[in-house]
């Protein structure tokens, strides 16, 4: 490697190091932001239009179209509302993420999606 | 290791990989097809829409590997000025944008079936259109400066940025709340996958990263036999 050839590996570093020192900054500044969904706790403490939890076991209601269930997590059991059509994984005890907005107690639900792990197994649901 | 730029050393190894490769990985891909299809067990909750897996996180691998390819090989073409750097790190930004593509694409298909919605604004998502978008800048870029009506410091800048958006999409899901799942391939102390599923998918990764090789090999004799026959 000569002179010319470290010259020019060094500017590149310098260049890395800059951009990652903002890249930190902008990350930093964006991130609250970024998560999709809030839990089921924020939602008295701020106003929420995206909620992700557990659907309580023996809590659907169904109407035709019109599905009332429970999502809740640790602290916090919240009332959902929804009308049209569930995606196929929705289940009880199973994660969803709705998008909508509170009217009163209850959260009234536009999408309804349905969260899946990172887990696989293989054979037929019991 | 610079050395391995010159001629003597990257058309013997060019040759052997856009010859006898392709061959290889027609035949694993026929048999990787009928081992998906016919053998591979169904997933508890998603059902047959998992397999959609197989493409997914190839493509999606690809897609962050080539990025890395990319930059790596624009820094070494501006240090030491090597052009058969500057030749991989073209065809790389070219393949990884299809590749990354084929992910979002898939991935879409994948996230109709299993969460409802072709597209959401979560974490992942975004973050991968980011790297689409960069790829397409990469290759505008560099085709400008190919064409010498720009710097070929320009393209390494935006390879370098698109360096740092690869941390961000494979932390996009640990930092953030997201709808997209957990990486499921490095996460294997958890028994996250049982061994049946997850051969096809080490071998549909390996393939990919074949039929990527030979690519990448067969556009630089291209660009070799292109430059020697015009001197």
């Amino acid at each position: 490697m000569n002179k010319k050839h470290y010259k020019r590996l060094c500017s590149t570093l310098w260049v890395t190091v800059l951009l990652v020192i903002s890249a930190y900054f902008f990350i930093d500044a964006i991130s609250s932001g970024m998560h999709f969904y809030a839990d089921p706790s924020d939602v008295g403490t701020r106003s929420v239009s995206h909620i992700g939890g557990k659907v309580k076991e023996g809590s659907i209601q169904r109407k035709d179209n019109h599905y009332l269930f429970q999502v809740y997590d640790q602290n916090n059991t919240i009332q959902v509302s929804f009308d049209g059509t569930l995606p196929p994984l929705f289940k009880e005890d199973r994660m969803v993420v709705l998008i909508g907005g509170m009217q009163d107690d209850t959260f009234v639900a536009k999408r309804v999606y349905a969260k899946h792990d990172e887990y696989y197994r293989s054979g037929v649901e019991s | 290791m610079i050395r391995l730029f010159s001629p003597q050393y990257y058309v013997p190894i060019c040759r052997f990989l856009s010859r006898k490769i392709p061959k290889v990985s027609v035949v694993l891909f026929v048999f990787l097809a009928c081992w998906i299809y016919q053998f591979v067990p169904n997933d508890q909750v998603q059902g047959a829409s998992f397999k959609w897996i197989y493409v997914h996180v190839p493509a999606a691998f690809a897609s962050m590997a080539l990025f890395s390819c990319v930059s790596i090989f624009c820094v070494l073409s501006y240090i030491y000025h090597i052009k058969v750097a500057r030749w991989i790190a073209a065809i790389c930004a070219k393949i990884g944008f299809m590749c990354t593509f084929l992910a979002l694409s898939s991935g879409s298909v994948w996230g109709y079936y299993t969460w409802g919605a072709w597209w959401v604004w979560d974490p992942r998502l975004t973050t991968e259109l980011l790297l689409l978008m960069l790829y397409a800048a990469f290759i505008t870029v560099n085709q400008a400066a190919n064409d010498h009506r720009l710097s070929h410091q320009v393209p390494l800048i935006v390879s370098l940025i698109g360096l740092i958006n690869l941390p961000l999409i494979h932390y996009s899901v640990v930092w953030w709340q997201s709808l997209h799942q957990g990486s499921t391939l490095l996460n294997m102390d958890k028994q996250t996958m049982p061994w049946e599923m997850l051969w096809p998918l080490l071998l549909a990764i390996v393939v990919t990263a074949l039929c990527i090789a030979s690519f990448v090999a067969r556009s630089v004799l291209h660009n070799s036999i292109k430059k020697h026959c015009h001197e």
